[in-house]
């Protein structure tokens, strides 16, 4: 049975791996690859590296830092930042990319979706409608929320698929950073109307957001940023949740806490006095891939 | 004993080489991607990946001049071959992709666009399970449960026997080929974490007893 992802979103600035909040305000976390090095071992599904810098668009994309993330991936990496012509997708893929992420190129003309999933195929890309709630309407934006386009959320979906994109990415720049859940209601629309996977991204601050997109929607994925860079193997504390929640979700890795109890935050409890007591004689062979 | 052989990662211009070649570095594989017939010839093994459409793929083996040696290689020299997605697909006679194409002809089958029910859509992205219909030494060292990265429109069809493995989306369709030292895994193993880099070990550990004999 296909299972749900979890996308671990790496936003990148200046080299740096950061934490975004609505699109505005940047707190550092550290060098991209190491963040991108735990989320692999955590189990993350897929791993979104996106070159977020002032001025990406016009300096193309961050081959530098999509080499050293490639190097520790084994799971499927989308890059996305600076991508505006046929050429830096080549360069991009070349660089260790699997799959790219179009934004600001993808409108309010798609010809360069167009151009990529006919050189690279469908699956090869990913159109983000980054998005901003005026009233009841949902709006999309380019240039990391800077640039307006004249689009509905559902008309952009509708635009994109159809000139071949893969997947979709529905991301609200109000929920950005604020750990308050996702705009489920915008993702629904989109989910809606497409017949292509779409993956509900912004917003995420605690596992059970993740598990409230998967049982409202039939979102794909489910993109977290900012609430993964906190605790130790929070990828693997999420996916737990989840699965206890009734989803189906790949949990392949020797750690899964399947049997550990969590508090309504999301947040690893102790175990018992008992089973910390056997847990010293317990031999964990690592193992030789 | 014989080292480790070196395994070419065929390099045609489609598919990410770089993720292959990482994921063999991290299992301490002797590999180089390549397509010189130099370094073809003396291959112990090789895997053919791919992503993107067949058309252009088969178009990019024939400007890179391989196909009868690969062809040799693997027909004749029995050399071991794994393929991956698209490079699963190009290895069967034809596909009606965005046209209609001739395959390697390797392998007896052909490639066609999935057929999904209502709520599966296209492609088909992401993680899921196979079912193992004949041991291999590719997945020994799997559960049976374990999921793999999977990312396709398009699905081999071909007679069962020698299928490894199915996976059930789409009405069913072959994850895993395996024609004597020919394998193929629709997925894709080099970006299927644990589960996958144990299916490249398999093959490598399949590539060195063959190369003792």
């Amino acid at each position: 049975m296909l299972k749900r992802r979890v996308v671990a979103a790496i936003s990148v600035m200046n080299g740096l791996a950061v934490q975004s909040i609505a699109f505005t305000k940047y707190l550092p976390i550290g060098r991209p690859e190491v963040v991108a090095e735990f989320y692999n071992e955590w189990g993350a599904d897929e791993i979104l590296l996106c070159c977020i810098d002032q001025g990406r668009f016009s300096a193309g994309p961050d081959l530098q830092v999509l080499e050293k993330v490639a190097r520790v991936c084994n799971v499927p990496l989308t890059y996305g930042g600076g991508i505006s012509s046929l050429a830096q997708v080549r360069a991009v893929t070349q660089a260790g990319a699997d799959k790219v992420v179009l934004s600001t190129a993808a409108l309010p003309d798609p010809s360069l979706v167009e151009m990529v999933a006919a050189s690279y195929g469908s699956q090869a890309v990913m159109v983000s409608l980054d998005y901003r709630r005026h009233d009841s309407n949902r709006v999309v934006y380019g240039a990391s929320g800077r640039q307006q386009f004249r689009l509905s959320l559902v008309d952009a979906a509708r635009l994109c698929e159809r000139a071949g994109a893969g997947e979709l990415v529905v991301r609200s720049i109000d929920n950005d950073g604020r750990g308050c859940g996702y705009d489920i209601a915008g993702i629904r629309e989109v989910v809606d109307v497409s017949s292509v996977p779409v993956l509900g991204a912004a917003g995420a601050g605690n596992p059970q957001h993740i598990l409230d997109l998967f049982t409202g929607t039939q979102a794909s994925g489910a993109i977290v940023g900012n609430m993964f860079s906190f605790t130790e193997h929070s990828v693997i504390s999420a996916k737990s949740i989840c699965r206890r929640g009734g989803i189906a979700i790949r949990l392949d890795t020797y750690t899964n806490y399947e049997s550990s109890p969590f508090d309504s935050a999301g947040r690893l409890l102790p175990k018992s006095e008992q089973a910390l007591l056997a847990l010293r004689f317990v031999h964990v062979p690592k193992e030789v891939l | 004993m014989n080292a480790l052989p070196r395994i070419v990662i065929v390099d045609y211009g489609m598919g990410n080489v770089g993720s292959v070649k990482n994921a063999a570095d991290r299992l301490g594989l002797d590999t180089t991607i390549s397509q010189s017939h130099c370094d073809l010839k003396g291959a112990g093994g090789f895997i053919l990946p791919g992503v993107g459409a067949f058309g252009q793929a088969m178009a990019n083996l024939r400007k890179a001049g391989i196909i009868d040696l690969l062809r040799a290689e693997v027909l004749t020299r029995r050399r071991p071959l794994l393929g991956i997605c698209l490079g699963m697909q190009v290895l069967f006679e034809d596909s009606d992709e965005m046209g209609s194409f001739e395959g390697l002809g390797i392998l007896p089958g052909r490639v066609r666009r999935m057929v999904s029910s209502s709520n599966e859509r296209i492609p088909h992205v992401g993680w899921n399970s196979i079912a193992v219909k004949q041991p291999s030494p590719l997945f020994g060292h799997n559960p049976g449960d374990a999921n793999y990265y999977f990312d396709h429109s398009f699905v081999v069809h071909c007679s069962d026997e020698i299928v490894t493995a199915t996976c059930d989306y789409g009405g069913g369709f072959p994850a895993a080929i395996r024609c004597d030292n020919v394998f193929a895994t629709q997925f894709h193993p080099e970006k299927s974490h644990i589960a996958g880099l144990r299916v490249l070990r398999g093959f490598a550990n399949y590539c060195a007893e063959v190369s003792r004999c």
